[in-house]
């Protein structure tokens, strides 16, 4: 059984933002496919970069004339190589994600589609590896403008399901050994080992890095009260809790805890992080991010 | 207000034990509502760092906690017997027949359940059994329940002693000291005399459940020993009464003795058995045990020891050798026949003949135990006694050119005295009469003041001298010099084993008692009212829960 309707994720509107998003990298890795993004690489861009001796075997065409003239010595000039940025979206397809209603699932798949499509529309190359208690490779890292329909399809024909184990995809992505790129974590990091284990697994990454954190107001403050058996959706855990304002206190700095080593997990390791309000239509927070001064991963 | 069963102590640690109980119950009881969550890694540390250190929870739903103590307190006051110490209008008096009438047949079952009929009749509130064996004795007190009333019954059976209802009745009129109507029901045969049912006062309503239907089957009813009609000293006649018209069987000294004739409906004699001090034993075989047999003891006539006054020889020497119970002493003896004037014999009970100068009465009747002014019926009742009444007193005044008068007076010893100018009229002389044999006879029985024989011992009749013949570890019923036997059966006395019976009581009652009202009261007591109560919360608290609205 399919995740969502197909046509909440082959959504026009998705496309039409993602058309309207840049999602540059402040490097990408060399040896990349020509394409939007800048890169290291001194190569047949259109933007000069900087000038270098002369070497045997260099292009004859880079070498500039005019301040051979001038200085007598042979020189090339550097121009900056445009290369293509892959994207690994990883989104969460655990229970967890399809439990309320509306699902935080659908958020975080809309999501993922709109960024794929803005990375296929700027031709760069694009990846998608849902995950609940293992990785799946839905789509190999592939570039092509048209392939964001695609990806959008093979989504919503996803089933979900399995517990939350972003240690276990993260290893798994890892074990891949995909060209160095920019993975997209897109999840509510629930995972039942504990936020320090997911930030642990994801320092051995060595890709960039964006979080995508699918949230909901509820998730500070439940609004639960009262002699509780809380069971949890895909652990099927039960904990007993008598509510009170003490325990629903204890609950939120419990959670902002949580927040804040996300934060500064983020922050010190120079990572992306994006808070999606899964109550809300994720393309217009998603536009506002990227449009007050875009996304540089 | 008041408990059954528990001191006010009891009442109120009760109540504390159970709001305490119910407090814990209140902190550590968690009813828990399932919730599907996303996740609970946080309620999981929330859980770890809140509740590790504590071990109860904090004080919740105070509603339910008040609902649940008034319920639990409630129940305690119905466990606790709580009754209403407002007097109840009216009291009930069931008095349960326990003598040996109710081992006849099956009269002790039929009785119990009548008792526990009425038991249920009336309020248990108001209520009070006793059992009336050899003594009365409570077995129920107002507040009791029929099943505390079933138990107490199940472990009696019946005594083989007299009734002591009346006995509970005159306890009663002594301890009675309110103005509420009391219905006092007897259950089961045991008679009640009109005179104690005249005693008691108005308020006081006498009922009989359980009318005894074997009144008219056989028993033996009665006994009793008296002289010989014959005028044999040394033989008695004893009477039987029966219910039933078959005649009684006497067994003495290994023989079986017919009653002579029935003498009137049910009163047979057996007549001149010698008075020897024999034990024997009256059956009637067609009556039902225990009321088929009593045994007892016939009377010993010792001839009586008399010194003669050799002066009067004359006068007295005839008939009394004629007397069989008589025989003449030379010294000592047990009465003295002597002229006043003589001092034979000093310090016996004597029969003298005074001259009519020292007595002013022609005849002085002196008795220890006469009252200081006995009255005319006193001195009628002696005069008979004495056959006096027999002698032609008229002719004998006429002879005498005197009046006659008889005086019956207090005196240190027994004492007739009389004029020996009686003894001395010419033609008309005392000696004379055809009555002076049995004047003579009467006078020295009445001198000797023989006690009344006690022929049988009888359960719950009192015997004189029973407080020191009989053992000392005999239970002995009544007080003072009233002492019973209380069970039909043997007891040790120091004369050796004495057996003592039973009569059947001599009909219903001689007071006709009508049958207590029927139909229970259908009063609830107090403990219905607050079970019911309790019931009505119960619902309630499942009608809360079922809302949603209680935990």
């Amino acid at each position: 059984m399919s995740i969502l309707a197909r046509s909440e994720l082959v959504d026009p509107e998705l496309f039409e933002a993602a058309r309207r998003l840049h999602v540059s990298a402040r490097r990408v890795a060399p040896r990349g496919r020509f394409a939007d993004q800048r890169s290291r690489d001194r190569g047949m861009g259109l933007e000069f970069e900087d000038h270098r001796p002369y070497a045997p075997g260099d292009d004859l065409r880079a070498v500039d004339w005019h301040l051979e003239r001038r200085l007598g010595r042979l020189f090339v000039r550097l121009f900056e190589q445009q290369e293509d940025l892959p994207m690994y979206l990883m989104p969460d397809v655990s229970k967890s994600q399809f439990l309320e209603d509306p699902p935080r699932g659908r958020a975080g798949l809309r999501a993922t589609v709109l960024l794929a499509a803005a990375s296929l529309f700027q031709h760069d190359t694009v990846g998608v590896f849902p995950f609940a208690e293992d990785l799946i490779t839905l789509a190999r890292p592939a570039s092509g403008r048209n392939r964001a329909v695609i990806l959008a399809s093979r989504l919503a024909a996803l089933e979900a399901g399995g517990t939350t184990d972003i240690p276990r995809a993260v290893a798994r992505l890892s074990a891949l050994r995909l060209r160095r790129g920019l993975v997209v974590l897109v999840s509510d990091l629930f995972d039942p080992r504990g936020i320090e284990a997911v930030t642990e697994s994801l320092k051995s990454l060595r890709h960039r890095l964006l979080i995508v954190q699918l949230t909901r107001p509820v998730d500070a403050d439940p609004g639960l009260a009262g002699d509780l058996r809380l069971v949890d959706c895909e652990t099927g855990v039960e904990e007993d809790v008598s509510i009170t304002p003490a325990v629903q206190q204890r609950y939120r700095e419990t959670y902002d805890a949580f927040e804040n080593h996300i934060a500064q997990f983020c922050r010190e390791r120079g990572i992306g992080r994006i808070r999606l309000d899964c109550d809300q239509d994720v393309v217009p927070q998603l536009t506002q991010v990227f449009e007050s001064g875009g996304f540089e991963a | 207000m008041s408990l059954a069963q528990f001191s006010p102590i009891a009442l109120v640690g009760g109540l504390l034990a159970l709001a305490g109980g119910l407090y814990a119950l209140q902190r550590l009881r968690v009813r828990h509502s399932r919730v599907q969550v996303v996740t609970t890694m946080f309620w999981k540390q929330v859980a770890q760092d809140t509740y590790a250190r504590e071990l109860t929870q904090r004080f919740r739903h105070l509603w339910a906690y008040l609902l649940l103590l008034l319920l639990s307190s409630l129940l305690w006051f119905v466990v606790g017997g709580l009754r209403s110490d407002s007097l109840p209008e009216s009291e009930r008096l069931l008095l349960l027949d326990r003598s040996a009438s109710a081992s006849v047949g099956d009269h002790w079952p039929a009785w119990k359940r009548l008792l526990r009929d009425q038991f249920l009749a009336g309020d248990p509130d108001a209520t009070t059994v006793l059992v009336c064996g050899a003594a009365p004795r409570r077995l129920t007190v107002p507040g009791d329940s029929v099943a505390f009333l079933d138990e107490r019954l199940a472990t009696l059976e019946p005594e083989q002693s007299a009734p002591s209802v009346e006995q509970a009745m005159l306890a009663l009129l002594r301890t009675k000291n309110d103005m509420r109507p009391l219905d006092v029901v007897i259950v089961g045969q045991a008679p009640l005399s009109q005179r104690v049912v005249d005693l008691l006062p108005e308020e006081v309503r006498i009922f009989r459940a359980g009318l005894p239907n074997a009144v008219t089957s056989a028993a033996l009813l009665g006994m009793g020993v008296s002289p010989a009609v014959s005028g044999a000293w040394e033989r008695v006649d004893l009477g039987v009464r029966v219910r039933g018209g078959e005649a009684p069987v006497l067994h003495l000294a290994g023989a079986e003795i017919l009653a002579s004739k029935q003498q009137a409906q049910g009163f047979y004699l057996f007549q001149d058995l010698p008075a020897g001090g024999q034990q024997f034993e009256i059956q009637l075989p067609s009556a039902p045990a225990p009321f088929d047999r009593v045994q007892g003891q016939l009377p010993l006539r010792q001839p009586l020891s008399v010194l003669l006054d050799p002066a009067l020889e004359p006068i007295f020497g005839g008939v009394l050798a004629a007397h069989p119970g008589v025989q003449l002493a030379e010294q000592g003896g047990d009465l003295v026949i002597r002229l006043a004037s003589s001092d034979l014999g000093g310090g016996l009970p004597a029969l003298e003949l005074i001259s009519s100068d020292q007595q002013a009465e022609a005849i002085f009747l002196g008795d220890p135990s006469a009252a200081a002014e006995p009255g005319d019926l006193a001195l009628r009742t002696v005069l008979g006694e004495l056959a006096l009444d027999q002698l032609d007193g008229t002719g004998l005044a006429t002879s005498l050119g005197r009046p006659l008068e008889v005086t019956y007076n207090q005196a240190s010893l027994r004492r007739v005295g009389i004029w020996e100018d009686l003894f001395y009229i010419e033609g008309a002389a005392l000696q004379s009469s055809r009555s002076f044999p049995v004047f003579v006879g009467r006078v020295l029985s009445w001198l000797a003041d023989t006690p009344d024989w006690v022929h049988t011992w009888q359960a719950g009749v009192p015997v004189p001298g029973l407080d020191w013949i009989a053992d000392s570890e005999q239970t002995l019923a009544g007080s003072g010099e009233d002492l019973a036997p209380p069970l039909a059966g043997s007891i040790s006395t120091a004369l050796g084993s004495r057996s003592v019976g039973v009569f059947a009581p001599q009909g219903v009652s001689p007071a006709q008692l009508p049958a207590p009202l029927d139909g229970p009261s259908g009063d609830w007591n107090l403990g219905t009212w607050i079970l019911l109560l309790a019931l009505g919360l119960l619902l309630l608290e499942g009608r809360l829960v079922r809302l949603g609205r209680m935990p």
